[in-house]
């Protein structure tokens, strides 16, 4: 990855749940999760691979951060904590920072009009006193799947429904060109079902289960209260259905019209898994999914695209 | 103690009015009221690390200085600033729209 002079290519997709990473023959993600570390914590942990120093502070970023992780998220989080992100991204993808470095990255809509705090945030990237300062190349979330998407996509409306954990981006590309006056963007991600499920659970259990927790029983399907095991498959499938209801009200309510006269609509995103075995979607002519990984369409294509 | 100046309009104004407490009581409830309200306080408060600190009673030397917290950024824009030779259009490609 490293040699030469050659500009290294990096393409990373910052999601508010995983940020997903694309550079050569690598793909792979990691948690969207930045722990501060403590000064003590920080003095015998300074070798660690995943500590950083950053702005005078240190933090740990990524999979190890998810136990003790800053709590807020939204745009905030991403402008103040996308440059650390970023380094780990470049850090683990091998690349090499003393050499130029293109990275491709994408936005969701719904903070489109706030791009250039995003950008300014991460033209000059100072971590561990490395400087970074990479050629920017920003995408529309959603935009990733379009490319990636192999299928015939150059004539008529082309819909995308991209359904991340925090945002649900819908695009819309007539004969591959942008429309941005047709697409719009929601917080109504896939967030919905976890917070859902954090409900049920306390009135169930009596249990505040964090969203970290939430995550893990919505993928194991069970809860484990005083050692006894309680088995949730109902109450997360039932949830998957009310989100998939919820998306497809959603798109009827907004763009409906639309949707009858666009030759493809194809659904993607992380989210994307709870919607692929609704019958209603499946029986739709014009509906498709992206390739799965689906949380992975996006970096597919802002690398490829 | 800070002094603050304040202009209300619209229903904020007519509510104002009514305020029967001392008004500055008023804006010190509020604005607590405001950093404890996990959806409002991201839309009015840029450092919500400093504001958790102090909304916990942490006391001032734990609490990181906000030029400090904020330096990440403003550091990154000012590297920028000393930067002449980089074209900002140069370096940023916007592919949407």
């Amino acid at each position: 990855m490293a040699g030469d002079n050659k500009v290294q290519k990096i393409a990373i997709d910052i999601g508010y749940g995983d940020t997903k990473v694309m550079a050569g023959d690598k793909i792979f993600k990691f948690a969207s999760a930045i722990e501060k570390k403590k000064e003590a914590q920080a003095d015998y942990q300074d070798n660690s691979d995943d500590v950083y120093e950053f702005g005078g502070k240190k933090y740990t970023v990524g999979d190890k951060a998810l136990t003790n992780a800053v709590s807020t998220r939204g745009f905030n989080f991403l402008v103040k904590y996308s440059p650390l992100i970023i380094f780990h991204a470049i850090k683990m993808a091998g690349l090499d920072t003393s050499k130029p470095i293109q990275l491709i990255t994408g936005l969701s809509i719904v903070n489109w009009q706030e791009r250039e705090q995003f950008t300014n945030a991460i033209k000059t990237i100072n971590v561990n006193n490395e400087v970074i300062e990479p050629k920017i190349k920003l995408m529309a979330q959603g935009q990733g799947i379009y490319l990636d998407y192999n299928g015939e996509k150059t004539e008529g409306d082309v819909c995308i429904v991209d359904i991340g954990y925090n945002t649900f981006d819908f695009l819309v590309f007539t004969d591959g060109k942008p429309r941005q006056d047709l697409s719009y963007a929601t917080k109504k991600g896939a967030n919905e079902i976890i917070t859902e499920l954090q409900t049920k659970i306390k009135k169930r259990f009596q249990f505040d289960a964090s969203e970290q927790v939430a995550k893990k029983i919505f993928i194991n399907k069970s809860i484990e209260i005083y050692g006894e095991n309680t088995d949730l498959t109902d109450e997360i499938e039932d949830a998957k259905k009310d989100y998939a209801e919820f998306v497809i009200d959603e798109l009827r309510s907004q763009r409906g019209d639309l949707l009858k006269v666009a030759k493809k609509v194809i659904f993607s995103g992380g989210g994307a898994y709870f919607l692929d075995d609704v019958e209603i979607l499946k029986k739709t002519p014009n509906v498709t999914f992206s390739s799965k990984p689906y949380e992975f369409a996006n970096v597919r294509g802002y690398y490829n695209g | 103690m800070a002094r603050v100046q304040v202009t209300v309009t619209g229903k904020a104004e007519k509510l104002w009015e009514l305020v029967s407490l001392s008004k500055s009581k008023a804006i010190e409830q509020a604005i607590i009221t405001l950093a404890q309200d996990k959806k409002l306080a991201p839309i009015f408060f840029d450092d919500m690390e400093t504001v958790e600190a102090v909304l916990n009673g942490k006391d001032d030397n734990s609490i990181p200085k906000k030029p400090k917290e904020t330096a990440p950024v403003k550091a990154q824009t000012n590297t920028q600033k000393q930067s002449p030779k980089k074209d900002n259009n140069e370096q940023v490609e916007t592919a949407w729209g």
